[in-house]
């Protein structure tokens, strides 16, 4: 932008980022801020700098507010596109509240069914498609009442992921030192956890040398167990990582927060 | 309003959590309520009438300005002159009631949000219910948790023993009870897994063990018999190295003697 206090005669004298215009002391007084060609190309070229950065084009509507869906206020989408913000991109949300009350235009991740009408921007940037609606993990088109149905077949309602509890990981497969790491395959869909597959070693009666009454003495070999004597015994600590630490789930260490959506 | 997490366990509706519905709180449908409400409160009003007034005075301004452009006389003009400063002081003025205002009406504006939430209709598995519901099933589910028991959706206290082992010794056998459900009980008596003695345990591996036996084919049970024997030989034999090589004189008489001891437990073991 224009240095304000060289390119104007009439300011406050402030330097940046304190400089303002000023009035003119009386009618006709001549000592205000002047409306000059700089000041207007200033804010031109602002608004142009945004569109071309995000790769568009005028589209010779003017802006303003009253421009809603789906013909957006330009520079509305060009911060959008530029900043790779707006409808559809993933926020992490601290906030200790409902977005609405901050006035935040995010959306928390909880499986919610919400309207197309009242949130078109997101609708159009994240829908999963048509073909896709029947079967998509999150992301489809409902009636109001969870059943799915068309846009074209009067959709009213769509579903967003519900992230609740669970990870976030890119959809893909990986290979990591030549293993293949199986991902999920859609936008939305949740995998289970789970442990890869193993063996365990088959436990002999040399095992058990010296173990319950009436092994003591035996040979390997000469010992029988019933089933029951054969289970594993509790997990205990190696002494060094800690109790066992187990529950429902297989998890790695997380911190707590909230997914959210823009739209 | 709060969240209801119902998890359904063997068919049956569990109370599993109950969240706040931060998440669930429609915001653009909620701000359009909010907005209703808004323009009638007594903020708002006067924002209005602050904002009619300046609208006053700047037409004023303006009004003088133009005066003054087109005034033919120096007295004439510095009268205009002197109306439009203080038009524009008055303005400057009311402005400032402005701000604090402004930082008012936007807390009453975030309260009417809560208090006029629309909510979105919520995921299978979560309900909205109302804060004072919520507080009534939290008491019940707080003391359900704190006894061990989950809390159905009707709100009964349920069992759950899922994963746990009772044995029962009845006509003198032991039977076991395994549980695999929710709100099943353990049989009257019953002793659970990790409550069983030493004696308990020995008399229920025995009882295993015997009914095992019990259940094999006349084949299988007299091949499983002669390995058992032909273990124990092997053992009486090595039994009898280790004594030899202590210079155990009675090395044979001892492993023989050994041996038939433990073949006759065997072969009643097997009769």
């Amino acid at each position: 932008m224009i240095d304000l206090l060289a390119a104007f005669v009439n300011t406050d004298g402030n330097p940046m980022p304190d400089t303002h215009a000023i009035n003119v002391s009386a009618p006709g007084a001549g000592d205000g801020t002047e409306f000059v060609a700089a000041m207007v190309n200033d804010i031109w070229g602002r608004a142009q700098a945004l569109l071309d950065y995000a790769g568009l084009t005028e589209d010779g509507v003017q802006d303003d507010a009253s421009r809603v869906y789906p013909d957006i206020s330009q520079n509305i989408e060009a911060l959008w596109k530029g900043l790779g913000v707006g409808p559809g991109v993933g926020t992490i949300y601290w906030k200790n509240d409902t977005p609405a009350v901050w006035g935040d235009r995010v959306l928390l991740l909880q499986g919610q069914e919400i309207a197309i009408a009242t949130y078109p921007y997101l609708f159009d940037a994240v829908y999963c498609g048509d073909a896709a609606n029947p079967t998509a993990p999150a992301f489809y088109a409902t009636n109001g009442a969870g059943v799915r149905t068309l846009p074209g077949g009067g959709a009213t309602h769509f579903i967003l992921p519900d992230c609740r509890g669970l990870s976030l990981k890119n959809i893909g497969d990986a290979t990591v030192n030549g293993r293949a790491k199986v991902g999920p395959i859609l936008l939305g869909e949740a995998q289970e956890d789970q442990g890869q597959e193993h063996y365990h070693t088959r436990l002999t009666s040399n095992d058990f040398w010296g173990g319950k009454a009436g092994g003591a003495g035996y040979a390997g070999g000469a010992v029988f167990f019933s089933g029951a004597d054969l289970s594993t015994g509790a997990s205990v600590t190696d002494g060094v990582h800690g109790a066992p630490r187990t529950d429902d789930n297989f998890r790695d260490s997380t911190l707590g927060t909230n997914f959210g959506i823009t739209y | 309003m709060k969240l209801l997490i119902i998890q359904q366990i063997n068919g049956i509706d569990i109370i599993a959590k109950i969240d706040n519905a931060h998440g669930m709180i429609d915001p653009e449908a909620s701000k359009a309520a909010a907005k209703k409400h808004l323009c009638k409160t007594a903020t708002s009003i006067e924002i209005d009438r602050i904002k009619s007034q300046l609208g006053v005075y700047a037409k004023q301004m303006i009004q003088a300005m133009r005066n003054a452009k087109i005034a033919k006389y120096d007295a004439e003009r510095r009268s205009f002159s002197d109306e439009y400063k203080t038009r524009e002081l008055q303005f400057k003025e009311l402005q400032k009631d402005l701000h604090p205002l402004a930082v008012t009406i936007k807390s009453e504006f975030q309260d009417l949000i809560r208090k006029h939430a629309i909510y979105f209709i919520p995921p299978p598995g979560n309900e909205l219910i109302e804060d004072t519901e919520a507080d009534a099933i939290q008491i019940k589910l707080t003391a359900a948790i704190s006894n061990g028991l989950l809390l159905g959706r009707d709100l009964k206290p349920l069992c759950d023993h899922r994963g746990e082992r009772y044995f029962v010794k009845s006509s003198g056998k032991w039977k076991m009870q395994e549980i695999t459900k929710i709100g099943i009980e353990p049989v009257k008596g019953s002793i659970n897994e990790s409550d069983l003695t030493d004696d308990n345990k020995t008399e229920i591996s025995e009882q295993a063990e015997a009914d095992r036996i019990a259940g094999l084919k006349p084949a299988d049970k007299l091949a499983e018999k002669d390995r058992a024997i032909s273990g124990i030989a092997d053992a009486g034999n090595a039994m009898r190295g280790r004594l030899e090589i202590q210079g155990d004189k009675d090395a044979l008489k001892k492993s023989q003697a050994w041996f038939q001891t433990e073949s006759a437990k065997v072969e009643e073991k097997y009769k």
